[in-house]
């Protein structure tokens, strides 16, 4: 069951881009692409040879980490009842990687002498400095709560209490921004700074990251439907209703998209700010026992 | 205003009235009194800079003329100071130097004609393109206009200063329309400081109507300065040749002229809308005002014969009566209208991530929007007073009634609304046009258009006022035409603007004051191997350009 | 209701009132050139050749702005702006249209003379048929401009001779 989840994880995401794309464009009264377009996108441009603006190592290898990075993300969420990748404390090495994706797009964006990129990494940079701690104090309630370090263990004992509570609602906002949906999509605004740190790449290098863009939207939205589904189901059933709540939650984030602007990068932070502070309120609660 | 000046300096100057409010001083001797009465005329309140005409008159007056026109937008009257500069000595005292809205006009007459403002602070080119010979002056009379002299590149940009580092917008952007290039010193995301290069859609335009159109030839070549306001170019130019000639045209073509031009206005504050959406990400405003925006272009299809250029304006009038079986049409389409636009406006408002990046960004003072003399939505947003619809009347405006939305705040948000007040104001007004219109010609008869007979007209396009400048010629043609369009000087106001904002606010920023560069730039293509000058349109967005 | 149209699939067809590319009725043109006067970007030009005794009226559509003038002045209405919008092309040769008519030629010297056969024509039938009885327009009218002039001086000498008996 997990193999078959985890061999198909990473061939939906450009697929659910394209219904998102469709739904979107409903919103706006036209017909909008076929839900392949993503995926037609893709498979062009890793048909393609990039072009190279610099000789850096850094500028080729980063959309092959980001890539790798996303895949292991994905390969470690539970798929029905367990995960391929399963061991104690595999929480960690999922904050590893989730970070090492951020490291790679900003190694790669630096690279280059262009003030686009280096605007887009600056801001990508400084909204991990805020998002990645707040995902670490998020997912740390969970862990407190039921006395585990690994994913799969952590949701199938989660049992319902105020900082639960609290953390599930703070891990359905993280998971939103950490999407990259637009109120969010800051470091990769198309209109302000010409897409930033994707603005050098062409060809196949650019194919391989928005793979991995959207590889790892799908990672973060699967992980809170996992949380959602698993202290409550079991094997296939457990699968199916997976799927269920994240196609639910899928699409109501994209809808929830269309009807709002992007945010300026201070206005982010100060949301992920405040969110910090309640999640660490919400830690001195659950260790209270709440 | 006139008689108080005329008070002051009258002796001095020989006058020369062109209209009821607008008269023309010339002055013989004592070129030092020339900027005593700049001030003079700038220090009073509700006065700015109208436009400046450089002129080749060495055939007719034996040296090149250089006018700067006034406006007192309370008191209805233009005022028009011209200079003679002979030609050994091509220099005259700068007015950029005291009033930053000069500083464009005074480089544009040193690159097209070569005469030198003495004092002047920035005189780099602005026009000419960087591989333009020195010495050559396309507007001179004896520069053939299908010449294409070579030459060395070269431009000198401002450098940075303090650690700050250049971050160039443009002049291929996803944000702009059209080329400019926008070069902002930043530190981290802040610009410190900008430094703008444009021109480079400059066609030419006016030394191509010197060259070999008539009067009605220049008409379409007027509409196609812009693709967005076009038409209010051709009615400025038309008018500005009717008061030349004293023409009085017939009362339905003032009404059908008045629709026309409120049909233009309502398309281009909704696209507007639309790309402010756009450019701060909130992609469904965007569709939606333009869904909005296709039923009017659908109107102007009916009625004129195209979306865009409608070439229905000529001098005299109006080439085609349109309201025969159409008047329904636009009073069925105001319907539907209003009740969209409601709705729009309530979707937008409502959308908070929206107005959050619209608040507080751009901020232009009162003063500073005074000093370089903004106009249109700009100017209104941040205070000033002025809608030349109002303060200048023309075609049918004095006979219909509207209030001119002002706003105090001066950022992005107030332009927004003033926008908007205006797409409600521009439906009402509509209504009344269409219900008041008389019968009756549509064209007026007239005999030969006088030799050596100036007029100078504005009207208000969705940017701001458009004015024209025509000095009539012989054998029915144009001696000199002057195109001066509201983003001329609300570019320049845009490096006040963006400073202390972030690079992400920049291209919402630039956007706000809707430019036009196409309006500003006036751009013509010579083909060099047939020698034939081809005039290239640019479409607005496609902006306005 | 999404609004989108499935055009070029689907087609599109502009309103009554469009101005689309002009097009010439070859039958009804007779060479005037009133529509080569009027035109802003010379996209009507006119080719006279005194040796063949041809007049070709070029149209380019490429270059044509659409704004409908040549159709406004055309005392024979011959050409008008179609409701087609779809210019686009391979070669620049389809957009160019040429109508060419015969010169008329002068009764006199039998040169070609600088207006058309059909332009005569239509003058001739404009004319009140009492005025063309009275004037002997038809003997006066084909003539070109030396042979006119001379015409002229010798009717005005023979009517003096006239006068002064």
């Amino acid at each position: 069951m997990e193999l078959l989840g985890a061999i198909v994880a990473p061939f939906l995401p450009p697929l659910l881009d394209g219904v998102a794309r469709k739904v979107k464009a409903l919103i706006q009264n036209r017909m909008g692409p076929s839900i392949f377009q993503t995926w037609y996108d893709i498979i062009t441009l890793l048909s393609m040879e990039p072009t190279l603006p610099t000789g850096s190592l850094a500028f080729r290898l980063a959309p092959y980490i980001a890539l790798a990075s996303a895949l292991c993300m994905a390969f470690m969420l539970p798929y029905g009842s367990n995960s391929i990748i399963n061991f104690g404390g595999d929480l960690i090495a999922f904050i590893y990687v989730f970070t090492l994706f951020s490291a790679a797009l900003v190694f790669g964006a630096l690279s280059v002498e262009n003030s686009y990129s280096h605007a887009g990494a600056n801001r990508e940079l400084t909204l991990s400095l805020v998002f990645k701690p707040l995902f670490t104090i998020t997912i740390g309630i969970f862990a407190l709560k039921t006395g585990s370090l690994s994913i799969t263990q952590i949701a199938h004992s989660i049992s319902p209490s105020l900082s639960i509570v609290g953390a599930y609602l703070l891990l359905l906002y993280v998971a939103y921004v950490e999407a990259g949906f637009i109120p969010y999509d800051i470091a990769e605004a198309e209109t302000e700074i010409l897409e930033g740190p994707l603005s050098e790449y062409s060809g196949r290098l650019l194919g391989l990251l928005k793979w991995a863009l959207q590889i790892k939207r799908f990672a973060m939205i699967w992980l809170f439907a996992s949380f959602v589904t698993l202290p409550i189901a079991e094997g296939v059933f457990a699968f199916v209703l997976q799927m269920m709540v994240f196609l639910l939650a899928y699409l109501l984030m994209v809808t929830y998209e269309s009807l709002n602007a992007r945010y300026r990068l201070d206005q982010a932070m100060n949301q992920g700010m405040k969110g910090i502070v309640i999640g660490a309120v919400l830690t001195i609660i659950a260790w209270l026992g709440w | 205003m006139i008689r108080e000046f005329e008070e002051k300096f009258g002796p001095t100057l020989e006058k020369k009235v062109i209209a009821k409010n607008k008269v023309l001083y010339t002055l013989m001797v004592r070129r030092e009194d020339f900027i005593n009465m700049t001030k003079y005329i700038l220090n009073r309140p509700n006065t700015r800079l109208f436009t400046m005409v450089g002129m080749d008159e060495r055939n007719t007056e034996e040296s090149f003329s250089v006018t700067y026109w006034f406006l007192d937008w309370k008191a209805q009257e233009v005022i028009g100071i011209r200079l003679y500069v002979p030609e050994e000595e091509p220099s005259f005292p700068s007015v950029g130097a005291i009033h930053k809205g000069a500083i464009w006009f005074e480089r544009e007459v040193q690159d097209l004609l070569g005469l030198e403002a003495e004092g002047l602070p920035d005189p780099r080119r602005l026009i000419l393109p960087d591989d333009w010979p020195e010495g050559v002056y396309p507007l001179r009379e004896d520069f053939q206009y299908y010449h294409s002299p070579m030459g060395t590149r070269n431009y000198p940009y401002r450098e940075p200063k303090n650690n700050s580092t250049v971050h160039p917008m443009g002049p291929y952007h996803v944000a702009l329309d059209e080329p400019a290039h926008f070069r902002l010193f930043v530190k981290g995301e802040e610009i410190v400081d900008v430094d703008y290069r444009g021109f480079y859609s400059h066609r030419g335009i006016e030394k191509l109507a010197r060259g070999r159109l008539n009067y009605n030839q220049v008409i379409f070549i007027a509409e196609r300065v812009c693709g967005i306001c076009g038409f209010a170019h051709s009615i400025a130019y038309a008018q500005a040749v009717e008061e030349a000639a004293k023409i009085e045209i017939p009362d339905r073509a003032r009404y059908i002229r008045t629709i026309l031009l409120e049909i233009e206005r309502l398309h281009s504050h909704l696209l507007w809308i639309g790309v402010a959406a756009h450019l701060t990400g909130f992609d469904t405003g965007f569709m939606r005002s333009w869904l909005i925006r296709e039923k009017v272009m659908e109107l102007a299809e009916r009625l004129t014969g195209n979306r865009k250029t409608y070439g229905l304006a000529l001098v005299g009038g109006v080439r085609r009566d349109l309201l025969d079986y159409r008047k329904s049409l636009i009073l069925e389409t105001i319907n539907k209208l209003r009740g969209e636009v409601n709705e729009l406006v309530d979707m937008l408002l409502a959308t908070k991530s929206f107005i959050k990046r619209c608040e507080g960004i751009g901020v232009l003072s009162k003063e500073k929007a005074r000093e370089w003399d903004t106009a249109g939505p700009l100017a209104r947003a941040s205070g000033i007073d002025y809608d030349t619809r109002r303060d200048l009347p023309y075609a049918a405006y004095d006979e219909l009634s509207f209030n001119v939305p002002v706003y105090k705040e001066g950022d992005v948000l107030a332009r927004a609304l003033v926008r908007i007040d205006e797409v409600k104001e521009s439906i009402s007004l509509l209504e009344q046009a269409v219900d008041a219109i008389p019968g009756g010609p549509v064209m007026a008869e007239f005999n030969e258009i006088p030799s050596w007979r100036e007029g100078i007209s504005a009207v208000e396009a969705p940017r701001g006022e458009n004015t024209h400048y025509v000095m009539t010629g012989e054998i029915n043609r144009i001696y000199r035409w002057r195109v001066k369009a509201p983003t001329y000087n609300n570019l320049q106001a845009v490096s006040d603007m963006l400073r202390g904002y972030t690079i992400g606010d920049a291209p919402l920023i630039v956007a706000s004051i809707d430019p036009c560069y196409s309006c500003t730039e006036r751009v013509q293509v010579v083909d060099i191997e047939s020698g034939k000058a081809k005039v290239i349109s640019f479409g607005g967005m496609g902006t306005c350009p | 209701m999404p609004i989108t149209k499935y055009y070029p699939f689907e087609p599109e067809q502009a309103p009554l009132e469009y101005r689309g590319v002009p097009e010439i009725n070859p039958h009804l043109c007779v060479g005037c050139g009133a529509c080569v006067n009027v035109c802003p970007p010379d996209a009507l030009i006119k080719i006279d050749d005194y040796e063949n005794g041809t007049r070709k009226i070029v149209l380019d559509i490429g270059r044509c702005i659409r704004c409908a003038r040549c159709e406004e002045v055309c005392p024979t209405r011959a050409i008008r702006l179609t409701r087609e919008f779809e210019a686009a092309s391979n070669d620049r040769i389809c957009h160019v249209e040429i109508v060419e008519l015969k010169l008329a030629k002068c009764r006199e010297c039998g040169k070609y003379v600088d207006y058309t056969e059909r332009q005569l024509q239509k003058v001739l039938s404009l004319i009140p048929p009492g005025i063309l009885e009275f004037d002997r327009i038809r003997e006066k009218l084909p003539l070109c401009r030396e042979c006119k002039r001379l015409l002229t001086v010798v009717n005005a000498t023979k009517f003096e001779e006239e006068m002064r008996e």
